[in-house]
């Protein structure tokens, strides 16, 4: 256990040395600053447009930090040779990619939580009415996604280069995100072989979908059951394990 | 137990490539085992088999007496590898401290452990400064460091002396020598073959993959004492292709 929280506590360290969090942090509270500026002026419905749109930012950025920070991980240690020295050490190479995939996922989460603290108080100071329990619920739900992400960024580093990781973590998950809820419809529409290939996409890949709660919170609508959330915390668990597992697979034979 | 290292009939094939073709070691305990062959030989693949970053394709390997891929048997050693850039965004002190802390390591412990090493490498004025503004050589000292975090009962090292200047050598050769004093292993692979001859008790020399010579350095010099290590290596190494 020394060693994954360890290995762990590098990876966070390494997202609050480097320049793109702050660079992140900056635009988005110069965006919620903004947003938040025009409520001086009474256009309430600007403001949650606005508001919106800081939301997505934050989910946005803390989505690309994550993935980059997952996906260059384990190429970075072959290619700084430190993995030698590591795993030289009483180390497992289990331990190792869970100590790399918490320290990603903690790191994402705790950007995350920065930017949603800006978020939440840029909102309470302009005297927005919003429901804590879906406050509170867009924010878990959110750290399921960062965790299905950073799993999935970090089973595909054992395969991929980092830019070809990022890039496919990146596009699959806004792929997902945009067309996921309609892929099954749509694939109905198709000839028989990409019909399959289609459904077959909607069956295996991971619905991000499910975890954004931006709409419910930005419009106040109705939080959701606690049955749900329990069920969405084992669908991201289950994700999450499978991808590692399969990170794991190439990873337990590799030459170093 | 007598040997902390003991390789047998080891081999190790990289695709179409026998790297290491039979290769059987043994280390004694508190002895410096210097091992040395030319650029291929099958050197940094041995030192990975005894690490376990590599699976014999035949063949045993055993670190005090277990497997290296058990982590108790890792727990045991120290590991220099040629060249590591290690993690750029931190300093001496924070390398330390996280491979102090893979051994579970108490902070306090920790802490004082980490001033004796830096201070024992000769990077104390520079601890807190990031790895990225260090030469190859100051990198190289804080990759003895590490290796030496826990007190391991035997050292490993992968060409030690590499882009350190003859001062620093000096002083990696008094430290290797004190560790010794303290009953400590220490197996090197190194091209600086006067460093070899100044401080190992014994030595083995390998040529593509295979054994060529082993022994105590006496023994294997044998009667060649007026030789150095070096024209004895040569002579030995151009040997061996002559007979292949």
């Amino acid at each position: 256990m020394n060693a994954v929280l360890a290995i762990a506590k590098l990876v966070i360290k390494e997202i609050f040395r480097k320049k793109d969090f702050y660079v992140a942090l900056i635009l988005t509270g110069v965006i919620l600053c903004y947003a938040a500026s025009l409520k001086f002026y009474n256009v309430s419905n600007v403001v949650r447009y606005l508001m919106e749109i800081g939301l997505m930012l934050i989910f946005l950025f803390s989505v690309i930090l994550t993935a980059a920070l997952a996906a260059r991980q384990y190429p970075s240690e072959i290619q700084n040779r430190t993995i030698q020295v590591l795993l030289a050490k009483p180390v497992s190479r289990a331990q190792f990619v869970a100590g790399k995939f918490l320290g990603a996922f903690f790191a994402g989460a705790m950007c995350f939580v920065i930017f949603y603290i800006l978020f939440m108080a840029v909102t309470k100071t302009k005297a927005e009415a919003f429901s804590f329990v879906l406050a509170f619920q867009t924010f878990y739900l959110f750290l399921l996604n960062l965790l299905v992400l950073s799993a999935m960024a970090c089973g595909f580093s054992y395969y991929l280069t980092t830019s070809a990781n990022v890039s496919i973590t990146l596009v699959l998950y806004l792929l997902i995100s945009t067309y996921g809820p309609g892929l099954k419809e749509a694939s109905g529409k198709l000839f028989w072989i990409n019909r399959y290939l289609g459904e077959a996409c909607y069956y295996v890949l991971p619905h991000f979908e499910f975890f954004d709660l931006r709409q419910r919170f930005i419009h106040h609508w109705s939080p959701l059951s606690a049955n749900l959330v329990i069920f969405l915390t084992l669908y991201a668990l289950t994700y999450a394990s499978f991808f590692l597992w399969l990170g794991w697979l190439k990873f337990r034979k590799q030459i170093l | 137990m007598d040997h902390v290292v003991e390789i047998k009939n080891l081999v190790v094939d990289y695709h179409h490539h026998r790297a290491l073709d039979g290769l059987s070691l043994k280390v004694r305990k508190g002895e410096i085992f210097g091992f040395i062959g030319p650029n291929g030989a099958g050197k940094t693949t041995t030192i990975k088999a005894l690490l376990g970053l590599i699976s014999p394709t035949q063949g045993e390997v055993l670190l005090h007496g277990l497997p290296p891929s058990r982590p108790e048997a890792r727990a045991k050693i120290g590991f220099l590898p040629e060249e590591a850039l290690y993690y750029r965004f931190l300093s001496p002190v924070e390398i330390l401290s996280f491979y102090g802390e893979i051994f579970g390591m108490p902070k306090k412990v920790l802490k004082g452990r980490i001033q004796n090493l830096l201070s024992l490498v000769g990077l104390s004025d520079v601890g807190n400064r990031p790895i990225h503004t260090f030469s190859k050589g100051m990198v190289q000292k804080v990759s003895l460091a590490q290796a030496l975090i826990h007190e391991p009962e035997t050292l490993i090292l992968d060409e030690p002396t590499s882009g350190l200047d003859p001062l620093a050598r000096m002083n990696l050769r008094k430290i290797l020598t004190d560790l010794k004093k303290e009953g400590r292993t220490i197996f090197f692979s190194s091209h600086e073959l006067s460093e070899v001859e100044l401080i190992c008790d014994s030595i083995a020399i390998i040529k593509e993959g295979r054994l060529v010579k082993a022994g105590l350095i006496h023994e294997v010099l044998g009667a060649h004492k007026d030789l150095h290590l070096e024209r004895f290596f040569l002579e030995t190494i151009r040997g061996e292709g002559g007979k292949s």
